[in-house]
């Protein structure tokens, strides 16, 4: 294989994403899925979900919006770093925007590699960074009309 | 000089989500911070946390802005 090839299949296994609309994980491993490689034994598919209840409150909806073109962005260099470091066959980050109820997924991360230790690893990372590092934003509205801005993540 | 400013989340309670600001030629991000303290104090804290961006591309407090430049301001981050 020529460099050349192998350039553009490194390009096509990362897919990062600002989604308004509901996410879809077979839609997330079907994009990635001319990438995922046979070499790949681990393949981890992480979904980051709207608890119903937060801080003691009752969650009536949260609202998240972007700066879209600098969280696709981040989110694709936080990938390239996680796919050079663990050596991923493919990798995938959907974040969702808009307004979203209890038991949706606000977050898709999809890493794949040789061996689950390295598919498992990399997927932390990568929501790690994301959640801090990306231009993404949380309002907590609560069922009795609250609300709070939502702070780093702490756990 | 004018520039444009585009702030989200929580800033958005203090400002407009899009606004022009005067400032003197050779302003710093910093100045242009500094000046948006001026117009509403209660942003300060909020401002301070923020970072900034210009074409997609993080910039430091010290980057010198242009006239017509389109400012992003960031609150900390908070997805997932």
């Amino acid at each position: 294989m020529n460099l050349q090839s192998h350039t553009a299949a490194r390009t096509d296994a990362l897919v990062a994403q600002i989604s308004a609309e509901p996410l879809d994980a077979a839609r997330l491993l079907g994009l990635l899925e001319g990438a995922r490689s046979v070499r790949c034994g681990g393949l981890v598919l992480f979904s980051g979900e709207v608890r119903e209840f937060n801080h003691g409150q009752t969650v009536a909806r949260l609202e998240y919006e972007a700066y879209t073109a600098l969280a696709v962005k981040t989110m694709r260099e936080i990938l390239t770093a996680a796919a050079e470091r663990w050596s991923l066959g493919a990798a995938g980050c959907i974040h969702r925007v808009g307004t979203l109820t209890p038991g949706e997924s606000a977050v898709l991360v999809v890493t794949a590699a040789a061996h689950r230790a390295e598919a498992y690893a990399a997927n932390q990372y990568v929501i790690q960074r994301v959640k801090h590092e990306a231009p993404i934003w949380k309002k907590e509205v609560y069922a009795d009309g609250t609300h709070v801005w939502g702070h780093n993540c702490e756990h | 000089m004018k520039i444009r400013v585009t702030v989200f989340a929580r800033l958005k309670d203090f400002f407009e989500p899009e606004f022009f600001v005067e400032l003197p030629a050779g302003s710093t991000v910093a100045t242009a911070i500094a000046a948006l303290g001026e117009r509403r104090p209660p942003a300060r804290d909020v401002l301070a946390a923020s970072r900034a961006a210009l074409d997609e591309t993080f910039v430091p407090p010290q980057h010198i802005l242009n006239d017509g430049a389109e400012l992003f301001l960031l609150p900390p981050s908070s997805g997932g």
